[in-house]
This record gives C-alpha cells, structure tokens and sequence, in this order.
C-alpha cells in the first residue's frame, strides 16, 4: 500500500511538471523568469524526491516479502473495508448536495453512515440521521446566512 | 511608561461601558462557537457576522468585531487540538502537539494551558501595542518586496523542523503545498497557470477547504482504518474538581519561559504585514523545540509544543493591529475585513487614524485585552462540555464532523470545486498520515508559497535581476545573515551527529 | 430586537415622507425580493459600495417594501459572481455592482461572460487613479519624475499584473514619452509599503488607498487620472492639465442581467437617480474618495465600450494580452 502511495505521488509528479512545461512561459518578453519558472522548479526538485521515495519504498517493500516468517501486512487489524465505505458515501454525499439540496442529502448520509455502522439501533438512528442535519441547516443556512443548495426542496424553504 | 498606563486608562474607560462589555461578551462567545466550525476562522467569522454591526456606534461595533476575531481564533484551536482541523493557518502549528496531547488523554489540561497561553500572549501583545505603536509603525513600513521574501524563506527554512523525522517525506509535503500555491493567476504575470479553464480555480486554491480535507477528513479516515470506530467511548470523567482537568506542576514549571519567549516571537512577527501569526506560530515552535533538551519529544504530546504556538499566534494577532491602525495595512485575512469594516464606517485608516480617532483606537486595544480575559473564563467554563465531545462513541461523531467539514467548506464560497477538493485532499490526507508525511508542512506551504514567489519576483525586478537587492539594503542584510547563519548551523548540527553516531556505531561494532 | 424595530420606523417614516416612489413605469415590479450578488469579498471596495446601495434602497424604501438578499460570491477576481448573475438572463430580480475588475477580468481570462452579458444601468461613481510618490523623495512633479526617468530605471507599482494601475502607469509613460519598469505586487497592503520602505519611485493607486498617507503627509499623489479634478481632493492636479494628455478611470455602477425588459431597466435607472440624492450616498462618496460623475442607461453602456476599448488597447500594447 506503501509502495502504492509513493507511486501515486511520482505519477503526479510528473504529470504537474510536464503540464507546466508544456502551457507556461519559463521567460517573459525580456528575459525575466516568466509564470513557468517557479512550476518548473518545484516540479522538478517534486520529481527528484518522488523519486527516491519510490525506490525507497519498494526497496521496503522488497524486503518485507524476502521475509518468509511475516505472517500479514502488520500486526494489528485493519479495516480497509470501512475505510472505503465511508469514502464512497461522502462522495455520494457530494454527488447529491446540489441535486438534492443539503439537508436531504445530509440526512441521506448520516441515515446511510448508521446503517452501516450503527447496525440494530433502528429507532436511534432514525431520529440522529433527522435532528443532525437539521440543525446544521438552521445553523448555517438561518443563523449564519450561508446560503447552502436547496435542491429539489427549493420551492418549499 | 507613562504611557502605556494613560493610553492603556483611556481605552479602558470607552470600552468600559456595560453596553460595550455586553457587546463584547457576545462577540467572544459567538466568535468562539463561529470558530469551532472547520472552515470558519477569524476572517469569515468576522465577514458573516459584520451585518450585525450595522447600526451600532463605530466603537461598539468594532469591539464586537474585535471579539469576534480573538473568540474564532480561539475556538480554531479547540478544533485543532479535539480532532486535528486547524481552522485557520495560524493554528495549523499547534496541532502538531496539541493533537497527541488530546489522543493522550490529556484534552483538559491541553485546553486549559491554551487558553492561559492565549491569554499570555494577547495581554503581552496589547502592553507591547501601547507601548511601542509608533516606533514599530515605522518598523513595519520599512520593509519592502526583498525583505518579506527572507523573512517567507526564513519561515519557510523552519518548517523542516516540524516536519517530523522523516526529512525526505517533510520536504514532499512541503513541495506538494508550493505546487498547489501556482494554482491560479500568476500576479506578477497574470497569466494562469493550471487553472485547466475553470474560472473558479482563478483565483487560485484556498487553503482552508486544503487544511479541512488533509487534516479533518485525512485523520478521519485514518482513524476509521485503524478501527477507532470499533471502540466503546472511554468514559473520561472530566470536572473541575477531578485531576486530570487542570494541568499539573510540570507543565507550568517547564513552560514558563516558553510563555514570554512565544509573545514576544509572535508579536514582532504579527507586526508584519502578510502572514504574521503564521509565520510567527512556526517560529515560536522551532525555536522551543530548538532550545529544548528533549526535542524529541515534540510532536508526540509536549505541553511546550502546544503553548509556543498558542502564545505566538495570539500575540501575532494583537502585533497584526499595529500596521492596521497606525498605517491602514491589514496584517492578515481578518484584519483586512476588519479595515473594510472601518471605512464603512466612514472611518479613515492610516496613520492619522490615531491622532483623529484616539478614543476609538485606544478603545479597541483595550477591548482587545477584556476580550482575552472573557475567554480565559468562558472556556475554562465550557472546557469540560468540549471534552465531553471525546466521550461519544467515534462511530457517532464521524458523521457530524463530515457534515461539518462538508457544509462548512461549501459555505465559505459557494463553490463545488472546493468542496470536491475536499474528498481528493482527504484521500491525500489519509495517505499521508498512515505513511509519516507531514500534512502542517503542506498547508503552510501553501499559504506561504505564493507569497514567497511574488516577492522574490519583486525583488528581482526592482534590483534589474540582480540578487544584490538581498544584502544592499540594511533590513535584508541583516536578515540575509540570520538566513545564512541558520542553514549554516543547521548543516553543522546535522554532520556533528552524524559524526557522533558514526563513532557511536564503531565503537558498537568494535566491542561486539 | 429595539433595533430592527427602529430601522422599521426609521423605513416607515421615510416611505411616508418620500410618497409614491415606486410603480411609475413597470407595474408590479417589484414584486419579489431581489439577489444583490456581490462578486467580491466582504470588506473591500465593491462589497462596501453594494452595502452602501442597499441600505439606501431598504432607508427609502425604494424596492417596492420587498426583501433584498445582499450575497458575496467572491473568487477568481469577480469571475465567479458576475458569472453568477450573467447566468439569470432576463431575470430582473438579481442585480450586481460593477467596479474595475467588471471590465478587467474578461479581458486577461477566459471567464465565459464579459460586459455584455449585463444590462447597464447607471454609472455612480467613477473610480480613478492617483500617482503617488514619498513626501521625502525629490519629485515634486510629475514633471520631476519625467526627467529622472530620461537617465535612470525609473520604477512605478501597482496592484496586479494588469489592472488599471498599470493602465494608468503605462498611458502615463506613453504621453510623456519615457520607459519605465512597472512593478506588480499582490495586493494592496504590500503596495503601500514597497513605496514606504523606498522600494519603488512611485506608485500607483486608488485614492482610498493612500489617502490615510496622504493626508499624514507621508506620500504626495502628484497626478490624477480623471478628466476633471476630483471633488474629494480638489488640490491634486489631473495629468491632462499638466501636459500628459490621457484620461481614465473605472465604472462603479449597478449593473442587471442582460436582456432584462426596457421598462423594467428605466424603472431603475429612475430608482437610482433618487439614491444618488441622498446624503447618505454623497458622504460614502466623499469618506472614499470617489468622484461623483453619473450616467445613466445607454449612455453608461457607450461609456462602458469605450473603456473597454481603451484597456484592452493598453494591455495590447504594453504586450500582458494578445
């Protein structure tokens, strides 16, 4: 996963520096250092250390599989799985902020979030997935004049 | 000294009023719960609530405002300390102790040794603001574009030492943050750089929906992987009478200098235009982690690392009003609302303000000083219900905190972009706190970034492109030599361990 | 709560006073509450302008006892809150203020809409600039200035890279026939002091802006980049009187969705005559230094051409666009 990450950085890396060179000016008209020079800059010592990063980890990496006695990854549990549910839902959460309207959606993942982690508490759920988006509505949207989207429930609040 | 006391009695009997005071009270407790919100700091605080204003007499308002601005301040640093989301910049750095300290099971004695240390640094701040606004006036507006690019790069050199113990994942992160500071139109060109046509990345990326996402979601997802959810709430009894609440002996004894020495960092570095309490809170840090015999310890719960930054940054914030009332330059985001909110009040900022307006200055200073004791009260009041919030079950207080850094985010300008930026940071994030990069590296990176380019650009058009700019004029010699000095000492700090540890290894290997 | 109940009385009294204000032209407008969009920030220079205007509005009761909705939709230089109001074609209950940046931002960006995706309705206030330099330094006049130019770098700032300051800066030097450096910075505060720490020989600014240091007799402005002298700072010589014959300043005017129905757009422009008579917005006028020359309508839109002309024919020529 470690290794995954490194790479991930040195793709950006190099996507970033290769996007500058190719739309930026390093120079201005009269030779000064144009909007160019610093992205380059930057891109390049990114590389550079990406780099190292990269080979660094897979080195680690390496090292961790020629030792036959690793029974898993590490010790302690982990719980990926969660870890990407809750990712999806605050992307859902995104998706349907402007086409639902913010408090719909925020009890949509609040009701959604429970339901996965709170299992078996129906009744308390219910009420937690209503009253919390409730009162960040009326928090930020009436008292803090916020001006979140209202979606489809636009023509009613 | 004189006088500090006739300036310091002449505010203190305009702001002095039950009307004033009431207004007072209610700016601290709403800048206080406004700044508990992630993406709601100083600035916006103070930008939302300025409507409330209309209709008051200008002191009145401005002591509300003035209120506002030290409660959110505060209130950024809870968050920053409860669950690891700065609110503003300049709390970025106490959450690199705060955090630990709270994950330690000291939340209590953290939350009261911040808010003494706030208090510390915004009475030291406003003695320092009466006694010396005019000199420090002209302190301030001798520096131009070559002197603030060395005093960006001197913060800049500082954030190594809070980066962690990995050096090389430091500086990525640092880097990652420049790279996202060239987001936008380039000011000194104006042309746009990786703005892919959106007219809402123009303006470049914000750092607050940046810090939300690195800091907030990141550690949010970090610790649903490690399966914080899974856990009961510890019950933690947390009262005024019990123990664990105040903090013991130790802490006081071993910060008491870290008080002054924060103050006085944080004010001179407020009294600079452009990023004071940011760049004032690093060097308060580095310098105690400098100085400290145990320096390995910061980072990982130091009472120390938590009061540094907390002094400096709230001393920055009354050092930041010396260049807004004696030039009409704001030192920072909220201060420069604060500037608009002057003139619509028909006040004019500048170096008359003072002679026209004493009565109004003065009253905001002194109001600047009741404001810091009301919060010492308030919080250690409302300190055991923010506890509190650690006594929940994770599993119930991760959906508040999405909604919270989701809602807040998409307040702050009603912009989709940012709030998406949001998940794609968290998911940076996450990765950068399970694998030991730095996410604070990151954040002030950015915020100090663009501000570095632009001056050093400056400074090379104005000297024809000759770095000589850098030692000609005298403020930026002097500044050029503590740059030097410091890379200097650095380098040599580092060989002389290595050295050691060299010796260390033969001598090891030798007797083995 | 005693306040809301004052300013009511204060709008009850005055809506007494003023009698039939509104529904001359376009019956039944307004009949809903309007969306004051500003494309800035809170605090500067458009949002105070727009706040001034609707608290006039809401004093007289001059929008028909409707709501207005005072919003601050800030980021990418105006880009994205005019966008916002472009947006609601033919929609008559969003309006927005203009200031520099109106004209400027579509210019040097690609921002989707420029001027004329609005309906222009009155121009309040224009917004013109001052030359300024130290008190201590050794111009005296623009003239001073000229001169040291003919054999040193002479170097001048402004906020941006290609705002009305350097407009200004570069019309200035094309009058006088000299070359000099212009120096952006980022934004204003750092402007102020690069002059202050003698970074620079001059800059350029808005009035509002050094005004402070002007009056502390820190900075002399030494040339003003209106046709006539400002009203606010009368002792301030134009740089056309003193032989560097250009003018130009930016529109701070109130400005309509496009294509929203005559009558409804004359409605306003009879609105907003009414609020340039007050004395609340004479002493704005006056506390920022503004000059205080109207047009209204038609006249605004041609006004709005020409300007528009004029800076993209600068940035042209002095090579920041294509």
């Amino acid at each position: 996963m470690q290794l995954f990450f490194s790479l991930a950085l040195l793709v950006s890396s190099l996507a970033y520096t290769v996007y500058g060179v190719q739309t930026l000016d390093l120079f201005d008209s009269i030779g000064r250092p144009g909007p160019g020079y610093f992205p380059l800059i930057i891109g390049l010592m990114l590389l550079l250390c990406t780099t190292i990063n990269a080979v660094k980890s897979f080195k680690e990496r390496a090292a961790l599989l020629s030792e036959e006695n690793t029974v898993s990854d590490e010790a302690e549990e982990r719980y990926v799985k969660d870890t990407v549910v809750v990712v999806a839902l605050i992307t859902l959460f995104l998706v349907t902020l402007n086409v639902l309207g913010s408090i719909i959606s925020m009890m949509l993942f609040v009701g959604l979030f429970l339901s996965y982690f709170n299992k078996g508490k129906l009744k308390f759920n219910i009420i937690y997935s209503l009253m919390l988006p409730i009162g960040v509505y009326v928090l930020f949207d009436i008292l803090l004049r916020a001006g979140l989207p209202k979606g489809i429930l636009s023509g009613i609040i | 000294m004189g006088d500090i006391s006739t300036n310091l009695m002449q505010g203190l009997s305009v702001a002095l009023s039950y009307y004033n005071i009431l207004f007072l009270v209610i700016g601290v407790s709403v800048g206080m719960v406004v700044g508990l919100f992630p993406g709601f700091g100083p600035a916006a605080g103070i930008a939302i609530l300025i409507p409330m204003t209309f209709g008051l007499e200008p002191t009145t308002a401005i002591i509300l405002l003035a209120g506002i601005y030290y409660g959110a301040m505060y209130g950024g640093t809870i968050t920053s300390i409860l669950i690891n989301t700065p609110g503003e910049s300049a709390t970025v750095a106490s959450t690199l102790d705060g955090y630990p300290l709270a994950q330690n099971g000291r939340a209590g004695p953290a939350l009261v040794m911040q808010a003494l240390a706030s208090f510390v640094g915004g009475t030291i701040g406003v003695i320092l603001i009466c006694a010396f606004t005019p000199a420090l006036a002209k302190f301030a507006s001798s520096f131009g574009p070559s002197e603030y690019f060395l005093i960006v790069m001197l913060g800049l050199l500082l954030l190594t030492t809070m980066m962690g113990d990995n050096l090389l994942k430091g500086i990525i992160s640092a880097l990652i943050g420049f790279a996202i500071a060239t987001v936008g139109v380039d000011a000194i060109s104006g042309a746009q750089r990786f703005t892919f046509g959106s007219p809402e990345l123009i303006g470049g990326i914000y750092f607050v929906p940046v810090a939300i996402g690195l800091f907030g979601i990141g550690e949010l997802l970090h610790c649903i992987h490690i399966g914080l959810h899974k856990k009961q709430g510890e019950k933690l009894k947390v009262s005024f009478r019990s123990k664990d609440f105040w903090p013991d002996m130790k802490d006081y004894v071993e910060s008491k200098f870290t008080f002054f020495r924060g103050s006085i960092i944080g004010f001179v570095a407020g009294v600079l235009p452009g990023s004071g309490a940011t760049i004032g809170s690093i060097l308060a840090y580095s310098v105690e982690k400098k100085v400290s015999s145990e320096p390995e310890k910061f980072g990982k719960g130091e009472m120390r690392g938590l009061v540094a930054p907390e002094t400096a940054n709230n001393a920055a914030s009354a050092g930041a009003m010396v260049p807004l009332i004696s030039l009409g330059i704001p030192g920072s985001g909220a201060t420069a609302v604060l500037l608009g909110a002057l003139m619509m009040w028909g006040l004019q900022p500048g170096p008359t303000l003072i002679v026209n307006q004493p009565d109004f200055v003065w009253g905001l200073i002194a109001s600047m000083y009741l404001g810091n004791m009301m919060l010492v009260l308030i919080s250690i009041l409302a300190i055991p219900l923010f506890v509190k919030f650690l006594d929940v079950p994770y599993r119930l207080v991760v959906p508040v905190i999405v909604v919270l850094c989701m809602v807040g985010t998409y307040a702050l300008h009603s912009s989709m972009i940012e709030t998406w930026l949001l998940i794609l940071t968290g998911v940076l994030g996450f990765g950068m706190k399970s694998y030991g990069y730095s996410p604070a590296a990151t954040v002030l990176a950015l915020v100090l970034g663009a501000m570095a380019e632009n001056t050093f650009l400056q400074s090379l058009i104005i000297g024809d492109g000759s770095m000589k700019i850098f030692i000609e004029r005298p403020i930026s010699l002097v500044l050029t030599i503590i740059l030097l000095s410091v890379i200097f000492f650095t380098i040599l700090l580092r060989v002389k361990k290595m050295l050691k540890n060299r010796k260390l290894n033969a001598a090891v290997g030798a007797s083995a | 709560m005693k306040l809301l109940k004052k300013a009511l009385l204060v709008g009850a009294v005055a809506s007494l006073a003023m009698t039939p204000l509104t529904g001359t032209a376009a019956s039944g407008y307004p009949s809903k509450q309007l969306n004051y969009t500003i494309a800035f920030g809170p605090g500067g220079g458009n949002d105070l302008m727009s706040r001034t205007l609707v608290k006039i509005l809401k004093k007289y009761d001059l929008f028909g006892g409707q709501n207005i909705r005072v919003e601050n939709r800030a980021g990418g230089s105006g880009a994205i809150g005019f966008n916002h109001v472009a947006k609601q074609k033919g929609n008559p209950y969003h309006a927005s203020s203009t200031s520099g940046n109106f004209l400027g931002t579509p210019i040097v960006s690609d921002t989707g809409w420029t001027y004329k995706d609005f309906t222009p309705i009155a121009l309040l206030a224009q917004d013109a600039m001052f030359l300024v330099v130290r008190s201590d330094s050794k111009f005296k006049t623009l003239k001073d200035l000229v001169e040291y130019a003919k054999t040193n770098d002479l170097k001048i700032g402004g906020t941006g890279a290609a705002g009305p300051e350097r407009v200004v800066a570069g019309l200035f030097a094309e009058t006088a026939g000299i070359k000099f450096t212009y120096v952006p910075s980022q934004d204003d505060g750092g402007l102020i002091t690069s002059l202050t720490s003698s970074s620079l020989d001059a800059i350029v600014a808005n009035p509002s802006e050094v005004s402070g240091q002007v009056a502390a007799g820190n900075f002399i402005p030494l040339g003003y980049s209106e046709r006539k002298r400002s009203t606010v700072f009368p002792d301030v010589p134009t740089f056309a009187e003193q032989g560097y014959d250009f003018d130009f300043a930016l529109p701070r005017g109130v400005v309509l969705p496009g294509d929203v129905p005559t009558e409804i757009r004359d409605w306003w422009v009879d609105t907003l005559k009414k609020v340039v008579e007050t004395p609340e917005w004479n002493e704005y006028l006056e506390t920022k230094g503004l000059s205080g020359n109207t047009i209204f309508g038609d006249e605004f839109a041609i006004y709005l051409d020409k300007t528009d002309k004029d800076f993209r024919g600068v940035l042209k020529r002095i090579g920041v666009i294509k």
